[in-house]
């Protein structure tokens, strides 16, 4: 009877993770980029409070009004920021975007334990970014709010389509 | 039996209590030195979205990133100067900044029998002292922020 034998295979693990970082407000927010699925410009959206977008409905979520940050409305940059985790959709506007970074997990910091309230349902974390630093947006909680905001106004099933690919568009993103 | 000058002057120690006296819009106030961690010129802050009562910014210290409290607002003052300082507090929750007006903090030693419970509202004042004609409150700095906790004496 032979022994049988086993190999060795070795997982690889993701030792750093991909965001989108924009301005919103003077305050840097970064977005894994695996659930940024467009960037728009203003004029190329409707003021709509679901927005579609290759058949897919997006509700708005008001991120600068949840936050309490004054955002510059008028700025050239502003984009609009689509996302989607599963069958969940949102879209937020931000003043401008910066960019893709990559940040390693182990630059990632906890919010301070001195923030004790909802913030840390908001934030999944910090890195310093600049010379200051980026807040991690927590993605889910991003598009349970939206799906909260979206109770008035349910999509149009006929306009849901999941050939909808993944894809940033209009801008150029330096990394 | 004599007893040693180092005797004498730890027994003279032990009745004094340091204090770092500074003041945030004018008012003075006072915290144990065991709960400060430094005096720095204040950093660039960002606003960080909160619903943590005056908890509302991070401040950027080289690689560290400290949470602000926003002492001023809990007074319901402004901080005065056009340079104002950082006084590092060693919290509880870790450490954390508040700023303060531009004039230098100052060490104090002051004797036990000169510090006053405190039996006021504020949950965030431990003790007080009298600095000549002035009652100085003092806080308890790492608890800052910390509702309704047990208070520990100066």
């Amino acid at each position: 009877m032979s022994l049988r034998s086993h190999k060795t295979v070795a997982i690889p693990v993701s030792t750093s993770v991909r965001l989108l970082v924009a301005d919103c407000g003077n305050t840097y927010l970064a977005v894994p980029a695996d659930a940024v699925r467009g960037i728009l410009k203003p004029e190329q959206i409707s003021d709509d409070d679901v927005l579609s977008f290759l058949g897919v409905s997006y509700p708005r979520v008001d991120l600068a009004g949840r936050f309490g940050l004054r955002r510059n409305v008028s700025g050239a940059e502003t984009r609009v920021i689509l996302c989607s985790e599963g069958n969940r959709h949102c879209a937020f506007r931000v003043d401008q975007v910066i960019g893709l970074v990559e940040v390693g997990r182990s630059s990632m910091l906890p919010l301070p334990a001195q923030f004790r309230g909802e913030e840390r349902r908001w934030f999944g974390g910090l890195f310093l970014f600049r010379e200051t630093v980026s807040l991690v947006l927590n993605p889910r909680w991003i598009l349970e709010e939206s799906r909260r905001a979206s109770t008035e106004h349910q999509p149009d099933a006929a306009l849901t389509s999941p050939s909808a690919a993944p894809r940033l568009l209009g801008t150029r993103l330096p990394v | 039996m004599l007893r040693s000058t180092r005797q004498e002057s730890d027994v003279r120690r032990s009745r004094l209590c340091g204090l770092v006296v500074f003041s945030v819009g004018g008012q003075r106030l006072a915290a144990r030195v065991e709960e400060v961690g430094g005096v720095s010129h204040w950093p660039q802050t960002m606003t960080v979205p909160s619903e943590t009562p005056f908890v509302k910014a991070v401040a950027r210290r080289e690689k560290e990133v400290l949470p602000v409290f926003d002492f001023a607002e809990r007074l319901n003052v402004h901080v005065q100067g056009t340079t104002p300082l950082c006084l590092v507090v060693k919290h509880e929750d870790g450490p954390m900044v508040i700023r303060i007006d531009e004039e230098i903090p100052a060490l104090q030693m002051v004797e036990r029998s000169a510090v006053q419970p405190y039996r006021g509202s504020d949950s965030d004042i431990v003790a007080t002292y009298v600095d000549g004609a002035q009652s100085i409150p003092i806080y308890s700095l790492a608890r800052l922020g910390k509702m309704g906790t047990e208070r520990s004496s100066a």
